[in-house]
């Protein structure tokens, strides 16, 4: 053979496409932040409605401050099951109402809503 | 006869080992592409999805806050005089919500199902379980509805609620 050829050696292609591939992986997952944040907005449209909801029910009571009790339980939507908890802080006057949407066993609620419940009655 | 020794060029097994690597590197890539594009199919649609349930869920909202004499209240079909005197009545047929006669949704490749519940004294659901047997204020009904979308294989529901007054 004559000297030394100029070009690549098949083991500097391999080097060099393995790098290239280990450098591109990362950049794949930009693809799934897509996804992800989808869900997340899907998932933020069904908890904000279920707060309403809830917070619908609590508006249309006719009953005292002390008679709101707290109270968890658990709603199918959207094939997933999310809890929703009504919280009343009886220690404050007027009474404090939150109610916070999770989904499934997440510890952080999706979503948070607050309200006050005064001592009145309706006609 | 002189035979050369070397020809300038290359051999069969190096064309054979430099066509192999490139059409492992490029299925690699092409499956990166296409995964890529899947991706942004399913986001599409399913954007498309949530806008319209979007659109739905406000137009009901919007239209039973403003409810003032309800005539009629049935799991899919519900009719009232609003605020303006105007008479609303939405129906549910073949998976296409009707506001006064005309679909809610322009796109006939979206199905729509909607389903009403409503809480009232002396109506069929008294008090609304989950631990809030308390008594409801006279007049208020509080309308709950679930209204799902559905595109072929991805669907998306809702659960809301709106009480409504009656002025009588």
């Amino acid at each position: 053979m004559s000297k030394k050829e100029e070009g690549f050696t098949l083991v500097e292609v391999l080097i060099a496409s393995a790098i290239l591939a280990i450098a591109l992986i990362p950049m794949l997952s930009v693809l799934n932040i897509n996804l992800k944040w989808m869900t997340h907005t899907k998932d933020m449209r069904v908890a904000a409605n279920l707060a309403r909801l809830e917070m619908e029910k609590v508006k249309s009571l006719n009953c005292k401050e002390d008679e709101i009790e707290s109270a968890v339980y658990e709603k199918t939507v959207n094939k997933t099951v999310w809890k929703i908890e009504r919280e009343a802080d009886s220690s404050t006057d007027p009474v404090e109402i939150w109610i916070n949407i999770y989904k499934k066993d997440a510890t952080k609620p999706s979503v948070t809503l607050f309200t006050l419940k005064e001592n009145l009655t309706w006609p | 006869m002189a035979v050369k020794k070397s020809i300038a060029g290359i051999t069969l097994i190096e064309m054979l080992l430099a066509i192999s690597i490139f059409s492992v590197i490029s299925v690699a890539i092409y499956s990166v592409f296409r995964s890529g594009i899947k991706i942004y199919r399913v986001t599409q649609k399913n954007l498309k999805l949530q806008e319209n349930l979007d659109k739905i869920v406000n137009t009901v909202v919007s239209d039973l806050q403003q409810c003032r004499q309800m005539l009629k209240l049935a799991p899919s079909e519900v009719s009232f005089w609003d605020s303006k005197g105007q008479k609303i009545t939405y129906t549910l047929a073949d998976n296409i919500i009707y506001r006064n006669g005309i679909a809610v949704l322009e796109e006939g490749c979206l199905k729509a199902d909607i389903k009403f519940v409503y809480f009232s004294q002396g109506n069929p659901v008294d008090n609304y379980g989950e631990n809030l047997n308390k008594k409801q204020r006279d007049g208020i009904t509080l309308i709950e509805f679930i209204i799902s979308i559905t595109d072929g294989s991805q669907s998306l529901e809702i659960s809301s609620a709106v009480n409504i007054r009656l002025s009588d």
